[in-house]
C-alpha cells in the first residue's frame, strides 16, 4: 500500500470517527434538547389558547361531582387530566403544588357514563418553566372542547385541584390547572 | 516528488462524500424529530387576547339579553328558549346537558347555531327541575335552573306515609302516619317500591301512638308511597318564631321612609299566609248598585274600598279578612264585634277611583281562629282577569276587561292594616312604618302571619299550586317578599327586609301604638323558611313524657355572590323581637345546632349555647358554590312553645353590616 493510500485511508477513517461523534452528540444532546424545545414550545401554544371551566359541584352521596370543560380552539386531540386534594390552607401556593392526596377521583365523559375516561400514565409532568413537577402519576384522558365529569371525595378542609396534561412525543406538560373549593 | 492528480481528485470527492455523509448524520435525526413530533396543528389565525375578547364579549351580550337564555316547563316538557332583545349575534351552542342521578348527561342530540328567537324541545326525562348546562362554541359554559324557583332545597328529617300500602316490618302503616329519621336523608325523598331500612332511634307516629326503634327495621314500600317533607325554595332564617302578630286592631308594617311607597304594580299577585283570629270588622262591600248575595265568579263595584281587615295591601289591591260578609249599601253596615266565621276578599282599586271586588262565599273554617290558610289574589292589566285563590283552589274569578289600576303612589304598601282612618274613605293610604300610628279597626286585621309575597304579574293558576307546595315559582318576578320571621334592628326601628331585593321595599313594623305583640303565638309548632310552612304540631310529637325528639332541617342549594371577594357570614340563634309581649327567644330554650358546608367543606359548627362566641366565618366567593345547612333543634316533652331560630346572613366585599342573603343568590337542587 502507498503512502497516499494509507494517507487518503486515514483521511476517511478520521471523517468516520468524526461523523460517528457528531452522531453520537447530536443523538444524545441536540435532539433532546431540541425535542423538549419544540415539545415545550408547542405546550406554550397551546396553554396560550386554552381555558379551563369547573362548574360547582354537586353532592352525590359522599362524591362531590364536577362537570368541565377544557376549551382549545383547532386542536382535536386528547388533554390528560390529573385530579387531586391539597388542604385548602396550602392554595396560595397553588402553582407548586403537586398530587399527594389524589382522593380517588373518577371521570366520566358526557354520554358515555358506563364507560371510565381511560386511565394513562405520565411519566415526568413539566410546567410551562421546564421545571419538573413529578414523576409518574395517574392521569385521565379526556378530549378537547367536550365537556366531562369527574367526582371526588375530598377529605375535610380539603381543595380539589386539577392540571390539564398536554403531551408531546414523549414529553408531558402542565398547560393549565384550577381549583374547586 | 510529481503528485498523482487524479489520487488528489479521489481524496477531494471522498472528503466531499464524508462531509455529506456527516451533514446528514447531524440533520437527519433532528429532521426525523422534526417530523415525528405531533406539532399542535397550525394555531387559527386569531391570536389568544382576540379569542378570549371574542368570548367574553359574547357573554357579555348574552348577559345584556343577545340573546337572553331561560330554561321553562310546560306540563312535563322542559324548553330552552333564546330570546333577543337588541341586535341579533348569532350564537353556537355546542353542548346542552342536564344533571340526574349523578352523571351529565346530553340534553339535546347535535349542536346548534341560534340566529333569532328560538325554543328547543329537550331531551330530559318528563318533570326535569335541575340543571341545564350549555356550552358555546367559544367556550362559555352557562348554568340555568330549569325552575325559575329561587331559594334553597329544604327538607326536614320527617316523612309521612302519603298514599298505598306501607308495611313495618309486617304491621301495616296506615296514611298520614309520621316517621322521624335520627338524621337527615336516611331516605330518599320520595319512598315507592323499595324495601327500606328505618335505623334504630327512628320514631313513628301512628294514630296517636309514639314509638321509637330498638333496632333497624325493614320499611316496605312496594305498593306505598312515603314522602319526606321538603319545600322547594327555602331560604334564612329558619324558625317557629316568624310569625307577626297582630295586637288587636292597631298595628302597621310598612314601607321604609327611603323606598317608594308601593311597588307601583297594574298586573301582579299578592301572596299571604296567614291564621285569623279574634276581632275583625267584617267585609262589608257599599255597593253602588243594588246589593246582591255574595257569590263567586262575580265582581262588586264600590266607591269605597271595602271594609276588613286587610293582610296585605300593595298600594291598589289588597287581599281582606274579615269576621263576616257583607254586601250592601248603607255606611258601616257591619259588625265590628264578630270573631268568627271569617271569610276572604281580594279588592283592586281602579284608575277612576272606584273599587272591584270579588269573594268567596263560603267561610274558612269555623272556631276562633282560622286554620293556617293561604290567600292569593292576582289581577292582569291586559284582560283584567281578578282572580282568588285560597291555598291551592280558585274561588273566584272574573273578567273585567282591560283596565289600569289607580296606581298611586302616594300609598303605602302595608301587611296587617291599610289606613289609619276611621271613617269609610275613598281611598286607603296606608300606614308608613316606623311611626306611632295605629291603623284604624275598620281595615285592621287581627292574628298570625306568615310569608308575604308580592308578584309584579298575574301568576297562573298552575304556579299557586306550586306556592301552595313549597315552591317560588317565576321568582324573577317577585318584588317584595316579606318572610315575616326575621327582624332587623336598626336603631329604635324594626325592620322587616325584603329578601327578594333588600334595600328596596324594606318594610318597617310600627312603633308605640303600630306595635306588634307576640311573634309565636300560635299552639302549634309552625316552621317557616320557605314558600310554605313545615308544620309540627306538639301534641302529636310529644305524647310520651321525658321523650326528645331531634329534627334537623337541610337546606341546600347554589349561593352565588353578587360581586367576587372575601364575604363574612354570621350564624344566629335568636332574633330581636319588636314590641312590648313580645317572645323572646334565646340560649337556654330549645337546644340548637348548625352546621355549614360550602363544596362538600365543614365551614362552621356551632350551638346557641355557644352564641356570641365565634359564630361568624370568611369565604372567598368568586362563582357559585354548593352551600349546605343542618340545623338541629330538639324537642322535648316538657317544652310547651318552644322558641326555634336559625339565621345565616353575610356581609358583602365594601358592606359594613350583615344583611340577609337575598334569593336571587340562591337557587335550590333538585336531585
Amino acid at each position: 500500500m502507498s503512502s497516499t493510500s494509507v494517507s487518503e485511508f486515514m483521511l476517511v477513517v478520521i471523517a468516520l470517527a468524526l461523523g460517528i461523534a457528531l452522531f453520537a452528540i447530536t443523538e444524545t444532546i441536540l435532539v433532546p434538547e431540541y425535542s423538549f424545545a419544540a415539545a415545550l414550545q408547542d405546550s406554550k401554544t397551546i396553554a396560550s389558547v386554552t381555558s379551563v371551566t369547573v362548574g360547582p359541584p354537586i353532592q352525590s352521596g359522599n362524591n362531590l361531582v364536577y362537570l368541565a370543560y377544557i376549551y382549545s380552539p383547532e386542536y382535536k386531540g386528547n388533554f390528560s387530566v390529573v385530579i387531586f386534594c391539597v388542604p385548602q390552607t396550602q392554595l396560595q401556593s397553588l402553582a407548586l403544588l403537586t398530587p399527594s392526596i389524589q382522593g380517588n377521583p373518577t371521570v366520566f365523559l358526557i354520554g358515555q357514563s358506563d364507560t371510565p375516561a381511560k386511565q394513562t400514565t405520565l411519566n415526568n409532568v413539566y410546567d410551562l418553566n421546564s421545571r419538573q413537577l413529578t414523576g409518574t402519576i395517574t392521569g385521565f384522558a379526556v378530549p378537547a372542547n367536550t365537556p366531562f365529569q369527574f367526582a371526588v371525595a375530598p377529605p375535610s378542609g380539603d381543595a380539589v385541584v386539577m392540571w390539564v396534561i398536554y403531551t408531546v412525543g414523549s414529553y408531558n406538560f402542565r398547560v393549565a390547572y384550577t381549583f374547586e373549593g | 516528488m510529481a503528485r498523482n492528480p487524479l489520487n488528489k481528485g479521489q481524496a477531494i470527492v471522498i472528503l466531499g462524500l464524508v462531509l455529506l455523509l456527516m451533514i446528514f448524520i447531524t440533520i437527519i435525526p433532528l429532521l426525523l424529530t422534526v417530523g415525528l413530533n405531533p406539532v399542535y396543528s397550525k394555531q387559527s389565525t386569531l391570536s389568544y387576547s382576540q379569542l378570549l375578547s371574542q368570548k367574553n364579549l359574547q357573554l357579555l351580550e348574552i348577559e345584556e339579553g343577545n340573546p337572553e337564555i331561560t330554561v321553562s316547563t310546560q306540563g312535563d316538557a322542559v324548553y330552552l328558549n333564546f330570546n333577543y332583545f337588541g341586535q341579533i349575534t348569532p350564537i353556537t351552542i355546542d353542548h346542552i346537558l342536564y344533571y340526574s342521578n349523578g352523571q351529565w348527561k346530553p340534553a339535546y342530540p347535535s349542536n346548534i347555531t341560534v340566529s333569532g328567537d328560538t325554543t328547543l324541545s329537550l331531551y330530559v326525562p318528563p318533570g326535569y327541575q335541575g340543571f341545564i348546562d350549555i356550552v358555546t362554541d367559544l367556550g362559555n359554559s352557562l348554568y340555568l335552573p330549569v325552575s325559575t324557583a329561587g331559594g334553597l332545597t329544604t327538607c326536614a328529617n320527617i316523612y309521612n306515609v302519603s298514599s298505598g300500602e306501607v308495611y313495618l316490618g309486617t304491621q301495616p302503616l296506615p296514611v298520614g302516619t309520621i316517621i322521624i329519621t335520627p338524621q337527615p336523608n336516611q331516605l330518599p325523598n320520595l319512598v315507592h317500591g323499595i324495601d327500606a331500612t328505618l335505623p334504630k332511634g327512628t320514631i313513628i307516629i301512628e294514630n296517636g301512638k309514639e314509638i321509637k326503634l330498638p333496632a333497624p327495621q325493614e320499611l316496605n314500600t312496594i305498593n306505598g308511597v312515603v314522602i319526606q317533607k321538603c319545600f322547594t325554595s327555602g331560604w334564612y332564617p329558619i324558625s317557629n318564631f316568624l310569625t307577626a302578630y297582630q295586637s288587636d286592631n292597631y298595628t302597621g308594617t310598612v314601607i321604609s321612609p327611603n323606598s317608594p311607597n308601593n311597588p307601583s304594580l297594574q298586573s301582579q299577585t299578592l301572596v299571604q299566609w296567614f291564621i285569623a283570629s279574634g276581632n275583625i270588622e267584617p267585609i262589608v262591600i257599599h255597593v253602588t248598585n243594588n246589593p246582591q248575595p255574595p257569590s263567586n265568579n262575580v265582581h262588586y263595584l264600590s266607591n269605597t274600598p271595602p271594609e276588613g281587615g286587610y293582610i296585605v295591601w300593595s298600594g291598589d289591591a289588597g287581599l281582606i279578612v274579615g269576621s263576616g260578609l257583607i254586601v250592601g249599601n248603607g255606611q258601616n253596615a257591619g259588625n265590628p264585634g264578630n270573631s268568627n266565621p271569617y271569610y276572604l276578599a281580594f279588592t283592586v282599586q281602579l284608575k277612576n277611583g272606584s273599587w272591584e271586588t270579588i269573594v268567596d262565599p263560603k267561610p274558612i273554617g269555623q272556631g276562633q281562629e282560622s286554620p293556617l290558610t293561604l290567600a292569593v289574589g292576582s289581577y292582569d292589566e291586559g284582560s283584567g282577569t281578578m282572580s282568588l285563590y285560597i291555598n291551592d283552589t280558585l274561588v273566584s274569578t272574573v273578567k273585567l276587561g282591560s283596565l289600569q289600576l289607580n296606581n298611586t303612589l302616594s300609598a303605602f304598601m302595608d301587611a296587617g292594616s291599610a289606613s289609619n282612618s276611621t271613617s269609610t274613605t275613598s281611598y286607603l293610604n296606608g300606614i308608613e312604618g316606623n311611626v306611632n300610628t295605629r291603623g284604624s279597626p275598620l281595615y285592621s286585621f287581627n292574628g298570625t302571619l306568615g310569608p308575604t309575597i308580592i308578584y309584579d304579574v298575574s301568576l297562573p293558576g298552575s304556579e299557586i299550586q306550586e306556592i301552595y307546595q313549597g315552591k317560588i315559582p317565576s321568582s324573577q318576578d317577585v318584588v317584595v317578599l316579606w318572610s315575616q320571621n326575621m327582624v332587623l334592628q336598626i336603631g329604635g326601628a324594626y325592620k322587616v327586609p325584603n329578601l327578594a331585593d333588600p334595600g328596596l321595599f324594606d318594610g318597617y313594623w310600627g312603633l308605640g301604638a303600630g306595635s306588634p305583640t307576640a311573634f309565636s303565638p300560635s299552639s302549634d309548632i309552625i316552621i317557616w323558611g320557605g314558600g310554605a310552612p313545615l308544620i309540627l304540631n306538639p301534641n302529636i310529637l310529644f305524647l310520651n313524657s321525658n321523650q326528645q325528639i331531634n329534627i334537623t332541617i337541610e337546606s341546600q342549594g347554589l349561593l352565588t355572590p353578587i360581586v367576587p371577594g372575601y364575604y363574612k357570614f354570621v350564624v344566629n340563634f335568636s332574633d330581636p323581637t319588636p314590641g312590648p309581649g313580645g317572645t323572646q327567644p334565646g340560649p337556654g330554650g330549645t337546644p340548637e345546632y348548625v352546621t355549614v358546608y360550602i363544596n362538600g367543606e365543614k365551614i362552621y359548627e356551632g350551638t346557641n349555647e355557644n352564641q356570641g362566641s365565634i359564630n361568624t366565618f370568611n369565604y372567598y366567593l368568586s362563582q357559585p358554590v354548593n352551600i349546605t345547612t343542618y340545623f338541629t333543634f330538639t324537642l322535648a316533652s316538657n317544652q310547651q312553645n318552644p322558641e326555634i331560630y336559625f339565621n345565616l346572613m353575610w356581609m358583602p366585599p365594601g358592606s359594613t353590616s350583615f344583611e340577609p342573603i337575598p334569593l336571587s343568590s340562591l337557587t335550590p337542587f333538585f336531585e
